[in-house]
C-alpha cells in the first residue's frame, strides 16, 4: 500500500516557484491500476517520483506499506526501491553498453546475494514481453518499442510488487502500445499494483482508478 | 556481499562507459602518463644518485683527500664520473700530513691516466695505484673480491671496466691479469683499476720500451693522500690545518664530494620539479574537466541504477572508480615510459650534471612505482570526487529528469 500524507513538492526555477505538487493526501491499495493523466508540466513525473521516492517531499510523508521512506537512510531506501518498486521511462533508459539480457539483469546487482533470481528469470522476461531470443543483441539494434519492453522486462525482475510508469507509450505506435497495455493489464491482474502516468486520456480507462492532475492539484476523474 | 555484486557491476559499467569514449580516456591516460612518467623518472635519478653515493662514499673509506693545489675539482670529477686525471705533488707530504694532530690513518695513492690507443692500453681508464703497507681504503674490500694480496702482475678492477675475461689488460705496453671485479658502485670507482703502488715504477720503467708514448712520473711523488680523521667531528677541522701547515696542497672532504653530488642533484630536480608540478596541475585541471563532463553525460544512467536500488555511496564509488581506474592504467604505462625514457637518456642527463648513479634494488624501484600508481590513483579520486560527490548527492529525479535544484 502507498500512502502520501499531505505531500507538497515545489521547484524553484529563476526566481519563479513551481507548484509541482499542492499538499496531496491519498492511498494507492495493493493491487490497484492507477492511471494520472495531466497535460504536460502538470506535476506527473514529479508525483511519480514522489511515490518511488526519488525525491524528497519539501513536506508531508510517503509511506510504503506503512514505512515512510524518507526516515530510512539511502542505503536502506535505495535496497526497498530494489526489492519492491520497478520503474519504466519515457525515454530510452536501456544502458548502451550491455547486451538487451544483462539490462534486464541489472537491478539483481543491488538485491542480496541470497535473493538475486537466476539468469533464466531475464530469459523468461524477455519472452513474456515477446522478445524471446533478444537477449544477446545490443540495444541499438532493436526499434523503440522493443527497447521500451526490454525497459519493462528489466523493471520486473525483482519481482517488485509496485511498478511505476511514467509516460509507458509514449513515441510507441498504435500495435505496440496496445501489446504493452495488454501486459501490463496482466500483470495487474497477477497482482501487482500499477502507477501508469500518460498524457492520453484514452488509455486512463484501462486502470481501475483513474487520477487527472492539473497545475499540481489532484482531481479524482468521475 | 550486496556491495561486492553492485561494485563488480558499476565497476563494469565503468570498464564500458570508458570504452565508449576512447578519446576522452585517451586524453585523460596521457595526461597521468606524462605527469606520472615524469615523476618516476625524477625520483628515480634523486635515488639512485642517493644509492650511488652512499655506497661509493662508503667504498672510498677516506674521509678526506690530500690533492695538489688546483686539483680538487678534476679529482670530484674523477671520484663521481670516473674521469681519468693524473696529477702528481712531492711524497713527502705523506709524513707530513700524518704529523697533523687528528689525523688517524694516512696512505698515498698514485694517479695513472692511461690513453685510448691500442699500443698502449686496454682503454681510456683511471688507474689508481694504492700503497699496499698503509692502505686503508682499498683492501678493505680488495680482500672481500679476492682474500688476500695483490701480486706484481694482478689488477682489481671497477665494475664497468670493459675487457674480455681471458685476455690480460694492457696499461702502457705491460700486461696484468685481472684477478678481481668491484660490485658497482655507481661512481668512479667502476672506472677504475687498482694496482699496488710498488708496481708503477715498473709500469713507468717500462712504458718506455713497451708504450708508443712512455709514460711521465716524477719519482718518488704521490697523487694524493687519503686520510682517516680521529672522528667524524674531527673532519673540518684536520683538513683546516692541513691546509693551513702544508703548502701547495688542497683537501677535498668527503663531505664536500656528497655535497657537490646533492648539489648538482638539486639543480637537475630544480629543472625537473617545476616541470613535474605543472604537468601535474595540468593533469589535475584537465581530469576535473573530463570527469565534470564524464559524469555531467552519465547522470541520466547514474539516475536510472538509483532508481533500481544503487546507494548514493555506490554511485560515488563506481565515478570515482572510473576516474580511479584511467589513472592507474595512466601511471602504470607513465613509470613503464619513464623507465624506458630515462633509460635512453641516462648518460646524457648524468654526464651534463656530473652525477654518479647505481640503479636503486628493484625491491626499492617496485615500491617508489607502487607509490606513484597509487599517488595518480589518488589524483584520479581526487579529480573525481567532486562532480561524483555532487551527484550522488542528487536526488535521482534531478539526475534522471535533469535540473538541480
Ligand atoms: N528540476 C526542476 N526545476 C524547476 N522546475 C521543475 C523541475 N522539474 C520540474 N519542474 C517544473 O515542475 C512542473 C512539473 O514538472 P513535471 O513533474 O515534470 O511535469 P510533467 O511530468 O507532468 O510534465 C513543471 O512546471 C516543470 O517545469
Ligand atoms: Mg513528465
Amino acid at each position: 500500500m502507498i500512502q502520501l500524507e499531505g505531500v507538497a513538492k515545489r521547484y524553484q526555477a529563476g526566481g519563479q516557484v513551481v507548484e509541482a505538487l499542492a499538499e496531496y493526501t491519498g492511498t494507492v491499495e495493493d493491487g490497484e491500476f492507477v492511471v494520472v493523466t495531466g497535460r504536460s508540466g502538470a506535476g506527473k513525473s514529479t508525483f511519480l517520483s514522489l511515490i518511488g521516492g526519488l525525491i524528497r517531499p519539501d513536506s508531508g510523508r510517503v509511506l510504503i506499506d506503512g514505512q515512510d521512506i524518507w526516515q530510512l537512510s539511502d542505503a536502506e531506501r535505495s535496497l526497498m526501491r530494489c526489492r519492491t518498486t520497478g520503474f519504466v521511462f519515457q525515454f530510452a533508459s536501456l544502458i548502451p553498453t550491455l547486451t538487451v539480457a544483462e539490462n534486464v539483469m541489472l537491478p539483481t546487482a543491488f538485491l542480496p546475494a541470497g535473493e538475486a533470481p537466476p539468469k533464466q528469470r531475464a530469459l523468461e522476461l524477455l519472452e513474456q514481453v515477446g522478445l524471446a531470443g533478444y537477449g544477446d543483441r545490443m540495444p541499438w539494434q532493436l526499434s523503440g518499442g522493443q527497447q521500451k519492453r526490454v525497459a519493462v522486462a528489466r523493471a520486473l525482475l525483482n519481482r517488485p510488487r509496485i511498478l511505476l510508469a511514467d509516460e509507458p507509450t509514449a513515441d510507441l505506435d498504435e500495435q505496440t502500445e496496445q501489446e504493452l497495455m495488454a501486459l501490463f493489464q496482466s500483470l495487474n491482474r497477477d497482482g501487482m499494483t500499477i502507477v501508469m502516468v500518460t498524457h492520453s486520456a484514452e488509455l486512463a480507462s484501462l486502470g481501475s482508478r483513474h487520477l487527472i492532475l492539473s497545475g499540481g492539484r489532484v482531481q479524482s476523474a468521475p | 556481499m550486496r556491495t561486492g555484486r553492485a561494485a563488480g557491476a558499476l565497476l563494469r559499467l565503468s570498464i564500458f562507459n570508458l570504452m565508449r569514449n576512447p578519446g576522452r580516456s585517451a586524453v585523460a591516460i596521457l595526461s597521468v602518463l606524462l605527469a606520472a612518467g615524469i615523476t618516476f623518472a625524477g625520483g628515480l635519478i634523486t635515488m639512485g644518485v642517493n644509492h650511488a653515493v652512499g655506497v661509493g662514499m662508503a667504498r672510498l673509506g677516506a674521509d678526506l683527500m690530500v690533492v695538489p693545489r688546483g686539483a680538487v675539482d678534476g679529482t670530484h670529477t674523477a671520484l663521481v664520473m670516473g674521469e681519468p686525471i693524473a696529477f702528481y705533488m712531492d711524497g713527502s707530504v705523506v709524513d707530513r700530513v700524518r704529523a697533523i694532530p687528528g689525523v688517524e690513518a694516512a696512505s698515498p695513492q698514485v694517479f695513472v691516466e692511461t690513453l685510448a690507443s691500442a699500443a698502449c692500453c686496454t682503454g681510456r681508464l683511471l688507474v689508481v695505484g694504492f700503497d699496499p703497507e698503509t692502505d686503508f681504503t682499498v683492501r678493505p674490500w680488495l680482500y672481500e673480491a679476492l682474500n688476500r694480496d695483490l701480486g706484481p702482475n694482478e689488477v682489481v678492477a671497477g665494475n664497468h671496466v670493459l675487457m674480455t675475461p681471458s685476455e690480460p689488460l694492457r696499461l702502457y705496453g705491460s700486461e696484468y691479469t685481472v684477478v678481481g671485479r668491484l660490485d658497482p658502485t655507481g661512481m668512479g670507482m667502476d672506472e677504475t683499476v687498482f694496482i699496488p703502488l710498488t708496481s708503477v715504477p715498473d709500469m713507468v720503467e717500462r712504458s718506455r720500451t713497451l708504450a708508443e708514448k712512455p709514460l711521465e712520473i716524477p719519482p718518488g711523488s704521490v697523487s694524493t693522500v687519503m686520510v682517516r680523521t680521529a672522528g667524524p667531528d674531527k673532519v673540518e677541522e684536520v683538513a683546516r690545518a692541513i691546509e693551513e701547515t702544508i703548502p701547495g696542497v688542497s683537501v677535498l672532504t668527503a663531505g664536500q664530494v656528497t655535497q657537490g653530488v646533492t648539489r648538482n642533484v638539486s639543480s637537475l630536480m630544480a629543472g625537473l620539479i617545476p616541470i613535474s608540478v605543472g604537468v601535474f596541475l595540468v593533469s589535475l585541471i584537465l581530469l576535473l574537466v573530463l570527469f565534470s563532463a564524464a559524469t555531467m553525460e552519465r547522470a541520466r544512467e547514474i539516475g536510472i541504477l538509483r532508481a533500481m536500488g544503487a546507494t548514493a555511496r555506490q554511485t560515488v564509488l563506481t565515478l570515482a572508480g572510473e576516474a580511479i581506474l584511467l589513472c592507474l592504467i595512466g601511471a602504470l604505462l607513465g613509470v613503464a615510459i619513464g623507465v624506458g625514457v630515462y633509460g635512453l637518456f641516462q648518460d646524457l642527463i648524468l654526464y651534463s650534471f656530473t652525477l654518479p648513479f647505481l640503479w636503486p634494488s628493484l625491491v626499492q624501484q617496485a615500491l617508489f612505482a607502487v607509490l606513484v600508481v597509487l599517488g595518480a590513483g589518488a589524483l584520479g579520486a581526487l579529480a573525481a570526487a567532486w562532480p561524483a560527490w555532487r551527484l550522488a548527492r542528487l536526488e535521482p529525479h534531478y539526475s534522471i529528469h535533469g535540473g538541480n535544484t
